[in-house]
């Protein structure tokens, strides 16, 4: 794996069709490489939660990975923003959303990533390798579109781990980093380390005190501390 | 940890000044204001707030309001407002003061300077609240010659003016009631700030310098040939005049409560050096182009011209004060701040003071309170958000007993407390001790929010708003606020567009 290097990245506006829907997305690549180091899909956090492609998250490690030589992809999920889908019915969420933290149907989003790594594929060179990250409910996500599309790493920040099921992350066949924060108000430490000692190595568990679960001021840690475990563990 | 200030008078002049710098330096500071037949209370509170976030530059927060008035039993304030000041307060400010100069048909000035010093002693000792900073006049003096010492309370031959002795009579009598540790502040003349000239009242001196403006018929301007006035005034010219300004008995004053082993004793916050009316007047006469003012002594002056007695009379109401010819020991203050002299009052200092009183038209174009504009933030958050939000579908998924607060700095802001309670949002000013969820923003990140420049989400993402208490129901939340305003915005978008951008 050749040295990340940093060039100043373009960020292009891109629509990709998923299975139902047409979405929106930014994709960001360095001006300056012919070819990327990899593709990295990025699957923000909950869509009733601010998870939408301009998070301080996922714009901060979409950009900053592009700045070190990677092609990025943040995208909104069906109904958010100009992405097309179902827009949030107040009165038949909310209710459910306050008292549960969940909405009916929110894990078939899977198939919005699904659509951001086939878009990425069609895009670039097929043979690249593909990191996916998940931030906050994104990370619930990943196992689903791992299976199939052979991702070379996932990057999970913030995983809520007591309010989805992340034990299929076991059966991962890649490099796994998870970023925690020790503030995080979803964080049940013995829950964490009980996750954690169930996924194949190679695996890393990085934890800091990053603003509560928001990581607001901490992106650039964000993209260091991830850039830095691509780099080591990307052929 | 400093505990609250109990501010009286903070909307006189000095006041206004006071608040600022309390809230600048962090203090807590709840505030007694009584509305007017302008004014409400609250709108009262909204100026002040925003001048002193306007003229520090800074984004301060609202202080208390307790509404309440000097001159009624328990100075009016309700059993909350008791409350909060015997569990916050630990120290009072007292600031306010009726300045008249004769006796007024209602009972004034004694009835504000001395009846209602005492309601305010007497409320002070039954909640517990026991260091009181008290704002006399270092003209208790009354007409004495010679020094007028800080340790002394003395009235001379008691011909003061009737502010005088109600000033003297309201020191008498926190000088016999026990139980306070009192602190007592004797400023001069007290006149616009030093580096802004900006003053909101108009009266003793800038009488003179507005005469001499008129006088002098150039409206302030310098002109290359002097004017010549012929007039001659009944004093010596050698008169003392002590003259400080605004900002500075302010800083003094705080500088002075800041330091708790000073308090218990009486401060003359006066200028180092007085000034001579002959001195004054040279000053004027520079700055605006006049010339021809003699001095002829103190014995009258009976054979005045038509414009003399027109002069003599504008000077009528301050003849004491341009007559008194006292020194005032500063012992006290130069032991408690020897570092923090006045500023000089020379031609740059008055010319500043013209410059603001000119551009201000001597107050007498300021807008009238009435005509602020009505759709504020705060009017926006009190009014018309629980009105509209009981016919958005959003009400009924608003989670029942659920406390939230909103703190708002800067210009326009302040604290609301909302309940949701049966489909509806219960709002009250100040800040709900138990509440789930605070919003910190400064007002034009609400104004964006409100205005759909950008969701409440995504200004929390760009560090625009912060959260204090559960984080994950305050995420959720503010989805709820997005979703009203997005409903509300399509029911009736002009509702939201006049919310004023504030900032």
């Amino acid at each position: 794996m050749p040295s990340a290097e940093m060039s100043r990245p373009v960020v292009e506006g891109v629509r990709f069709s998923t299975a139902d829907h047409v979405l929106e997305g930014e994709l960001a690549y360095p001006e300056d490489r012919d070819t990327p180091l990899g593709a990295v899909v990025l699957a923000g956090s909950h869509p009733l939660l601010g998870g939408n492609m301009h998070n301080n998250v996922v714009r901060g490690l979409g950009d900053g990975l592009a700045e070190r030589g990677w092609a990025t992809l943040r995208f909104n999920y069906r109904g958010v923003g100009r992405s097309e889908g179902p827009r949030v019915d107040v009165a038949r969420h909310m209710a459910e959303f306050w008292q549960t933290s969940h909405v009916s149907g929110e894990m078939d989003l899977w198939q919005d990533v699904q659509g951001a790594v086939d878009f990425m594929r069609a895009t670039l060179d097929p043979s690249l390798p593909l990191v996916l990250i998940g931030y906050s409910f994104g990370c619930a996500l990943l196992p689903a579109v791992g299976r199939a599309a052979n991702p070379a790493a996932l990057i999970a920040v913030a995983p809520p781990l007591g309010k989805h099921d992340y034990s299929n992350f076991a059966d991962s066949r890649c490099p796994l980093l998870a970023i925690v924060s020790e503030d995080d108000f979803t964080l049940e430490q013995p829950r964490l380390k009980a996750w954690f000692d169930t996924l194949p190595e190679p695996k890393r568990l990085v934890q800091k005190a990053s603003d509560n679960h928001f990581f607001r001021g901490h992106e650039p840690w964000l993209v260091e501390t991830a850039s830095a475990f691509l780099e080591e563990h990307l052929p | 940890m400093a505990r609250s200030i109990l501010l009286t008078g903070a909307t006189g002049f000095l006041g206004r000044y006071l608040l600022r710098d309390l809230l600048v330096r962090g203090r807590s500071v709840g505030v007694l204001i009584r509305g007017n037949a302008e004014q409400s209370a609250d709108e009262r509170l909204d100026e002040l707030h925003d001048f002193a976030c306007e003229s520090s530059s800074r984004t301060l927060p609202r202080p208390v309001l307790l509404e309440g008035d000097l001159r009624t039993p328990n100075l009016g304030l309700d059993a909350a407002e008791r409350s909060w000041l015997a569990r916050e307060a630990d120290a009072v400010v007292h600031s306010a003061a009726y300045v008249a100069y004769q006796p007024t048909p209602d009972g004034e000035p004694w009835e504000t300077n001395v009846n209602g010093t005492y309601r305010l002693l007497e409320l002070c000792q039954s909640l517990g609240i026991a260091e009181l900073h008290h704002l006399s006049t270092a003209f208790v003096c009354g007409d004495r010659r010679g020094t007028a010492f800080e340790d002394e309370l003395d009235l001379g031959d008691g011909t003061g003016n009737a502010y005088e002795q109600s000033k003297f009579a309201a020191e008498q009598l926190i000088h016999d009631y026990s139980g306070m540790r009192t602190t007592i502040y004797r400023p001069s003349i007290v006149v616009g700030d030093s580096a802004t000239g900006y003053t909101s009242t108009y009266h003793h001196f800038y009488r003179f310098l507005e005469l001499g403006v008129r006088l002098s018929g150039q409206g302030g301007k310098k002109r290359t040939r002097r004017q010549n006035l012929s007039i001659r005034l009944p004093l010596t010219g050698e008169e003392a005049q002590n003259i400080v300004p605004v900002n500075w008995v302010s800083q003094a004053l705080l500088e002075i409560l800041s330091q708790p082993r000073r308090h218990g004793s009486t401060y003359h916050l006066v200028a180092s050096r007085s000034m001579r009316l002959r001195e004054i007047c040279a000053i004027l006469g520079d700055l605006l182009g006049f010339e021809g003012v003699s001095w002829v002594g103190s014995e009258g002056l009976p054979d005045a011209t038509a414009l003399e007695s027109l002069v003599l009379d504008q000077f009528k109401e301050y003849w004491s004060y341009l007559r008194a010819n006292v020194i005032f020991d500063r012992r006290n203050l130069l032991r408690a701040l020897p570092d923090l002299p006045p500023p000089a009052f020379d031609a740059a200092f008055v010319s500043r003071l013209l410059a603001f009183a000119q551009r201000d038209n001597w107050g007498r174009n300021r807008s009238r309170p009435a005509e602020r504009d009505g759709s504020s933030l705060g009017h926006y958050l009190e009014r018309v958000l629980p009105m509209r939000m009981k016919n958005s579908p959003v009400a009924e998924v608003l989670p029942d007993g659920l406390i939230f607060v909103l703190d708002v700095r800067g210009p326009g802001g302040g604290q609301w407390s909302y309940r949701c309670d049966e489909g509806s949002l219960r709002v009250w000013r100040g800040r709900a001790a138990d509440a789930s969820v605070a919003y910190r923003m400064e007002a034009p990140a609400l104004a964006d929010v409100l205005q759909r420049r950008q969701t409440a989400q995504q200004a929390f993402f760009d560090g625009r708003i912060d959260i204090e208490g559960d984080a994950e129901k305050a995420m959720k939340l503010a989805l709820l606020i997005e979703q009203f305003l997005a409903h509300d915005n399509e029911v009736s978008p002009l509702e939201t567009e006049r919310i004023h951008a504030v900032g």
